[in-house]
């Protein structure tokens, strides 16, 4: 049985796009950048689309459950129309239906990248994007049943997508056993993003080009993503944020969040963060 | 259920007589020969000869199984038999629901009709169709030109083609439509008593028989709405054999069945487009896109 499918997995704001970005101009065979509209790198995960299309089944007559047992089966077909890495980008945690059933298609499953960034970012960056504040950012990373809701009121071309908390979403991805995982810390792309992406390529087994590297290394640069959105839009920007690509630091959160909040962040995925070395031992912040 | 003890109700929709043993209130009632059936009973474990295995449901020619877990496994055969196999506690309106979208329409399939993911209405005795895929607003543009030029509603999802006489007809479904909020209020309909489509499940139901048509149509006009990212309105006419590209992308359920009906499709379409005009449009996602959108379909309905 043919195991293409290559996870693109991250708690939002994490990264993903940016590694999608690189991967879609690295793997394309123009001189012209890719359209960041038409990154034409795989799919979503959440993708009503690609739901519909492989199973037959009008979704929108479907509880978000139901739509949930529809997407394995789903992914697994959608993957045979590739020979090498089917890439699916997921904001999903790695979780199980309510029956026990994998929601992911793990027995075509080749590998997952989880990419992982400073929490406290995240919270500022995930603020932007839900067009809310840092608090209430914040309070969703901190709930256990957290999801992205597809919208009660309209058609979406999304369907929801379960989280989990930020730890939570970090466990369920670098503990399972079913795949191997390749976890990418933001922090390390921002620092040395062609040592970031060599080991992208690497671990999935991407024969490396060196012209091919240079160019989608350059095409990829943060503040390039971000003017080819000042002059296009960005189909994937939530409706609720104004830019998606709009700072891309590092320790960014310090001009933005409390102390209180901060130490509230902490509190909460204190392990997490340490595990991954955004605490030292002694629980101090290193970024 | 006991078959004896049975009460059935007799339906029309897409231009057929349904004995039914499922209440289906969205349909309209009739007393004509009957030609499908609807009732409960054992549905095969799967079909012998399939075409398609897909998932948890299968096909062939003249039979199509779909389970719908945890609520009904619904068994489709030679286009007029449909029978209902509920699982325990299973809810009638969840039924009711997949009977009267996925599943009726494979029985269109099955009877060599072509049923088209599109709404419609009737326009000085002919009918005119939009066809779009989920999500676009067929449902909605065809209820605000009902409501802002009194166009009578022939169908809200699904529009079936056939062809008598060699030349083509256009049936209509039944007066219920599904919508979302956003389309509720932008029609600026009152929602407050207005059933969901099923419980958590945040669609609502419409009645809208005041306005329906119920009967033939030869067609008229079909526009193909799809989303654009421009500022403005587009309109072309589309010719040629992009015409049949364009219309085969919206028969319904096409990627469940595959190629199955290809020959009984192809055959109705080429009479359809020889008499139609067929128009794509992009819309933008403007507030005002409604209004817009009525008054360009409504100046070219007006030059046709």
């Amino acid at each position: 049985m043919k195991k293409n499918i290559v996870w693109l997995a991250s708690y939002p704001k994490s990264g993903n796009t940016w590694c999608r970005v690189f991967l879609a101009n690295y793997l394309s065979k123009s001189d012209e950048p890719v359209n960041i509209n038409h990154l034409n790198i795989g799919a979503i995960f959440s993708s009503r689309q690609i739901i519909e299309d492989n199973t037959g089944f009008d979704i929108s007559e479907l509880t978000a459950d139901e739509c949930d047992e529809l997407r394995s089966f789903a992914f697994e077909k959608w993957a045979e129309n590739y020979d090498e890495n089917a890439f699916v980008k997921t904001h999903d945690a790695f979780v199980t239906l309510p029956s026990g059933e994998n929601m992911f298609p793990v027995r075509k499953t080749k590998a997952a990248v989880y990419f992982i960034r400073n929490p406290l970012d995240v919270a500022v960056s995930f603020a932007n994007h839900l067009g809310t504040d840092p608090e209430k950012a914040a309070e969703k990373m901190c709930e256990n049943k957290f999801c992205l809701a597809a919208s009660k009121k309209k058609y979406n071309q999304q369907i929801r997508q379960r989280l989990l908390s930020w730890s939570g979403h970090v466990q369920s991805w670098t503990t399972q056993n079913n795949f191997p995982v390749l976890v990418v810390r933001y922090e390390n792309i921002l620092e040395n993003s062609e040592r970031e992406f060599q080991s992208i390529l690497q671990f999935l087994n991407i024969p490396y080009n060196s012209e091919n590297f240079i160019k989608a290394l350059k095409y990829s640069n943060f503040e390039n993503m971000k003017k080819a959105e000042q002059e296009t839009g960005f189909k994937e920007k939530s409706p609720a944020c104004k830019t998606f690509f709009k700072v891309g630091k590092s320790g960014y959160y310090k001009n933005i969040l409390s102390e209180n909040l901060i130490q509230k962040i902490i509190n909460e995925h204190f392990a997490c963060m340490k595990k991954y070395h955004y605490l030292s031992n002694s629980g101090e912040l290193i970024i | 259920m006991d078959k004896k003890m049975a009460t059935t109700y007799t339906y029309s929709a897409f231009g057929i007589n349904i004995s039914s043993e499922i209440k289906i209130p969205e349909f309209l009632p009739s007393s004509g020969d009957i030609q499908v059936t609807v009732s409960y009973g054992e549905v095969p474990k799967k079909l012998d000869e399939k075409i398609i295995n897909g998932f948890r449901f299968q096909i062939s020619a003249d039979e199509f199984i779909i389970r719908y877990k945890p609520w009904a496994a619904f068994y489709v055969c030679n286009g007029n038999k449909i029978i209902i196999q509920p699982e325990k506690d299973a809810d009638e309106n969840d039924i009711k629901t997949f009977l009267i979208s996925s599943v009726i329409v494979m029985l269109l399939h099955q009877r060599g009709l072509l049923p088209l993911h599109a709404s419609g209405i009737k326009v000085d005795n002919k009918a005119v169709l939009f066809a779009a895929n989920a999500g676009v607003g067929k449902s909605t543009i065809a209820l605000d030109l009902n409501r802002k030029y009194g166009y009578p509603l022939i169908a809200d999802d699904v529009t079936v083609v056939s062809a008598i006489n060699n030349l083509p007809v256009v049936y209509s479904s039944f007066p219920s439509a599904k919508l979302w909020q956003d389309s509720i209020e932008m029609l600026g309909l009152l929602n407050k008593d207005l059933p969901f489509i099923r419980k958590d499940v945040f669609k609502y139901r419409f009645d809208n028989r005041p306005a329906f048509f119920s009967g033939i149509l030869e067609p008229l006009l079909i526009f193909v709405i799809e989303n654009g990212d421009k500022e403005n309105i587009e309109i072309q006419e589309i010719k040629g054999v992009d015409k049949f590209n364009v219309l085969r992308q919206h028969i319904f359920r096409a990627k469940m069945i595959n190629e199955i009906y290809a020959v009984e499709h192809f055959k109705i379409l080429t009479q359809l487009l020889k008499s139609v005009s067929c128009f794509k449009i992009l819309k933008h996602n403007n507030s005002n896109t409604l209004n817009e959108l009525s008054v360009t379909i409504q100046d070219t309905i007006k030059q046709w």
